[in-house]
């Protein structure tokens, strides 16, 4: 069974497998980003399930070459977004910050962190609020812009987040038991319909922690501060520091910049739709 | 701590900016970016003031009164500020042309003849 073929950012794939519904629930996960519809060719990915009916195991191919083998469905499916994440930053020409993202009539938010900071936590209560999605891993500026192409792929979201949003528990037809998975993939569209972002413009840059049982508090920060984080957060910064450090410094200048300390959930929510209520 | 961290500037040095230091301003404030190490720094108002007028030429007594004419501040507090702030700068290697006085040398002789 084959897949459409669709682009993430500037990366264009298309999956086959003998596996159906691998191949049917991957493409419900990635409905939201574009079909390709250019001359583009697109990466070829394969996964193949073994015969063994008592311990199958799946193996994928990017273009021909073996990536992963494993041995559960879900786990095999983190291992494909994972390495989809690294061939957007890959291909992409300008910087990609490692942030979630969510935008309103075209203007967006960036909220970089690292791993663990609530950013996909947040950036799904967002689009629950009725925010479109833009990310939750890879913010991807145009060369020489502020323009953000959105890369929506599914939210990742850990376990720790799974009772703030009981409503988007995926159900797979190859579903695991609870217990043993480490992450949800959840689909854009079924936190709502039509809810990714189309190309949008940086305008507030947000860097959230969470931190719990804390008060939740937006305060202001420098825009120097701001773009040395958010340095700190772009993928390959050193690969081509001065390039990305002047286009990053161009985004931080067209946006409003801020620290989060996010003890609840619905508060953060209510103070990002704050900063956009004078937009 | 290195006797480095001890000593101060001479103040007949005229430092300039890293050839390899790139610089980016935001609302007053420089984010200098060491490409030797890949390395980001983030200076205050009054620091980037100081970066902006390292040009190699100027010495840091002639900065020093230069700032403490305009703004009205004490020559001598002028000058210490300064020597701080550079030698830091220069610690990081974000200036250059600056020389160290020996460890028994006298600041003041070095001023005021």
């Amino acid at each position: 069974m084959e897949g459409p073929a669709r682009r993430a950012a500037s990366y264009a794939f298309r999956l086959r497998s003998n596996d159906a519904a691998l191949v049917e629930w991957f493409d419900h996960l990635v409905a939201s980003l574009p079909l390709v519809t250019d001359d583009r060719v697109p990466a070829e990915w394969t996964v193949t399930c073994s015969d063994d009916a008592d311990a199958p195991e799946w193996t994928i191919e990017v273009d021909g070459e073996e990536y992963i083998t494993s041995s559960r469905r879900d786990d095999l499916l983190s291992s494909m977004l994972t390495k989809l994440n690294a061939l957007v930053v890959d291909y992409w020409s300008g910087a990609v910050c490692h942030a979630g993202s969510v935008a309103r009539d075209g203007l967006a938010v960036l909220l970089p962190a690292d791993p663990g900071s609530g950013k996909t936590t947040l950036t799904c209560g967002l689009v629950r609020a009725g925010f479109e999605y833009v990310t939750d891993e890879g913010v991807a500026f145009v060369p020489g812009t502020t323009r953000i192409e959105p890369y929506p792929k599914p939210l990742s979201l850990d376990r720790g987040s799974w009772p703030l949003f009981p409503e988007l528990e995926p159900n797979p037809p190859f579903l695991t038991p609870d217990d043993e998975r480490l992450q949800w993939q959840v689909a854009p569209n079924d936190i709502r319909p039509d809810a990714a972002s189309g190309p949008c413009d940086a305008r507030f840059v947000v860097f959230p922690r969470y931190v719990e049982g804390a008060d939740t508090l937006l305060t202001p920060m420098s825009r120097a501060e701001a773009l040395i984080e958010l340095a700190k957060n772009t993928f390959c910064f050193n690969e081509q520091s001065r390039e990305r450090l002047d286009q990053l410094a161009e985004v931080v200048r067209a946006c409003e910049c801020h620290r989060l300390v996010v003890g609840d959930l619905g508060d953060a929510v209510t103070r990002v739709e704050e900063l956009f209520a004078d937009e | 701590m290195s006797d480095e961290h001890q000593r101060v500037l001479d103040p007949t040095s005229a430092p300039r900016r890293a050839s390899e230091v790139h610089t980016v301003e935001l609302d007053g404030e420089a984010v200098l970016l060491d490409e030797r190490a890949n390395e980001l720094h983030v200076l205050n108002h009054t620091a980037t003031l100081l970066w902006q007028l390292y040009d190699g030429v100027i010495t840091l007594d002639e900065l020093a009164s230069e700032i403490a004419d305009s703004i009205g501040l004490d020559p001598g507090i002028a000058r210490a500020d300064i020597l701080e702030a550079t030698g830091q700068m220069a610690r990081s290697g974000l200036v250059e042309q600056c020389r160290w006085l020996d460890e028994f040398e006298e600041l003041d002789e070095k001023v005021d003849p």
